[in-house]
């Protein structure tokens, strides 16, 4: 008998028992990264809101041990309401326009069909999440999973920079960054400002206007406001 | 009736409205297959029209998400999600008029009783969400994605969350419940029992069956060896 075939067999045989038994390393790449520190999210505004803005998540995760994580902090920005608008075609459109609403800005064509332009100022206002239970996110196989409602992301890396893709929105991802973050959601949310206009122009004509620029800042406080306070 | 119908709608089976119940017996194997038996008690008697009706409300109501400006494949995400889970009810979860002791009643089509058994099988983790983003409406916890889940350092431990209990509900898995973990359930065992309104919360270590599997795998390679010796020996 040839030694060689039987080591061969043999091997094959261990190979299989070992996945009978789950022995085989469950380690995938997202296990031996380090998910610690800031995490960072944009999410659109909802056509069907009310008031439309869109929020910029921030988590902090600190590591517990090999596998899992614990959230530290939980905070999100919203866009303030009361932006500073400044009309920018004033000597065009004129100062004494009729339609002044709500939020002070002029709409709607003039006699002469000259639509109001502006340059928008807002500010993102953050909020605090009260973090009444621990919660844990755990890393197995690639994913992370969220201890608290079991919503479950894949772990990626792409141009050197970790990401966390949601599984039921391929879209919905988050990043492990700093506050450079805003800068990407500062222009995101600048588009859909732009695009909720036009949508909005398109319904109604006559309080038709539009946006040339819009900044933003954050607005950092050492007072922390809670979202859900009792 | 029409209020009744409308509430069902509305309300995931009428279990949410409070004035009904849903008691509940799951079983859960190592590979998160399994069986989910439930007994729902209304306090008028419906049809079983009237409860379908119901379930396709809970269906409505649970993917009632919100469009992001500029999302184009909303509508049609909806509308697929609503159509997979409206399969998963009708090829997977059984509805049958009970009456109070439990019998089955004649001529289901026209049968009308406050008491339903409700059965649900299930052949993984995501097979078991769908069954409870059905039958529990899921309208507390939008993000339900997962009943099941990784969670915590050891390889082998899972979170079962279903948050408030509609009814007493009993839970039996095949591994063994970690009882360092808080939970509102009574553990007796492998097995854990909520009452109603009781947070469904708690972590297991899931079965691993690892001596089973080497005795198989020792039995492979004998047999493997065995057959390998008598074809050389032919040969």
């Amino acid at each position: 008998m040839n030694m060689k075939k039987y080591m061969l067999i043999i091997l094959g045989v261990i190979m299989m028992g070992l996945a009978f038994t789950g022995c085989t390393s469950d380690t995938s790449v997202g296990d031996n990264l380090d998910l610690s520190g800031t995490w960072y999210h944009y999410n659109p505004p909802y056509e069907d809101n009310g008031y439309n803005s869109g929020v910029v998540y921030k988590i902090t995760f600190e590591k517990v041990s090999d596998h899992v994580y614990k959230m530290t902090e939980s905070k999100f920005y919203m866009r303030n309401v009361y932006a500073k608008h400044q009309l920018i075609n004033e000597k065009e459109y004129g100062t004494d326009h009729a339609r002044i609403t709500a939020l002070d800005i002029a709409k709607g064509p003039n006699k002469n069909g000259v639509l109001p332009i502006y340059d928008d100022a807002y500010e993102w206002v953050p909020y605090y999440d009260e973090i009444k239970e621990e919660a844990l996110l755990t890393v197995r196989d690639g994913k992370a999973y969220d201890g608290v409602f079991g919503a479950t992301h894949t772990i990626k890396k792409e141009n050197g920079k970790l990401m966390l893709v949601s599984d039921k929105d391929s879209n919905s991802i988050m990043y492990k960054t700093d506050d450079s973050f805003f800068t990407v959601a500062n222009e995101q949310e600048a588009a859909n400002i732009k695009k909720k206009v036009d949508i909005d122009n398109a319904k109604q004509p006559n309080e038709a206007y539009q946006i040339r620029n819009i900044t933003f800042t954050v607005k950092e406080s050492d007072k922390k406001v809670y979202a859900h306070s009792n | 009736m029409k209020q009744w119908k409308l509430l069902a709608l509305g309300c995931a089976l009428l279990a949410l409205t409070g004035c009904a119940s849903m008691d509940s017996t799951i079983q859960v194997d190592s590979d998160f297959s399994g069986k989910w038996e439930a007994q729902l008690h209304i306090p008028e008697s419906l049809s079983k029209s009237d409860i379908e009706s119901g379930f396709d409300g809970s269906v409505s109501k649970i993917i009632n998400d919100h469009k992001h400006i500029d999302d184009d494949s909303f509508e049609e995400k909806q509308n697929k999600e609503k159509e997979s889970l409206k399969q998963f009810s009708a090829k997977h979860i059984k509805l049958e008029a009970i009456d109070s002791n439990g019998t089955v009643l004649p001529n289901q089509v026209e049968a009308r009783s406050e008491h339903w058994k409700i059965t649900a099988s299930f052949s993984d983790e995501s097979e078991l969400t769908n069954s409870y983003r059905i039958l529990y409406g899921a309208i507390d916890r939008p993000e339900a994605l997962h009943i099941i889940y990784p969670y915590g350092e050891e390889s082998n431990a899972y979170m079962f969350n279903m948050g408030r209990s509609y009814g007493t509900t009993t839970i039996t898995l095949d591994g063994d419940i970690k009882t360092d973990f808080k939970t509102d359930g009574v553990v007796n065992g492998n097995t854990i029992t909520f009452e109603k309104d009781k947070n469904i919360r708690f972590v297991f270590l899931k079965a691993s069956h690892t001596i089973r599997n080497v005795m198989i795998g020792v039995v492979i390679f004998g047999v493997l060896v065995v057959a390998y010796i008598l074809w050389r020996k032919r040969g």
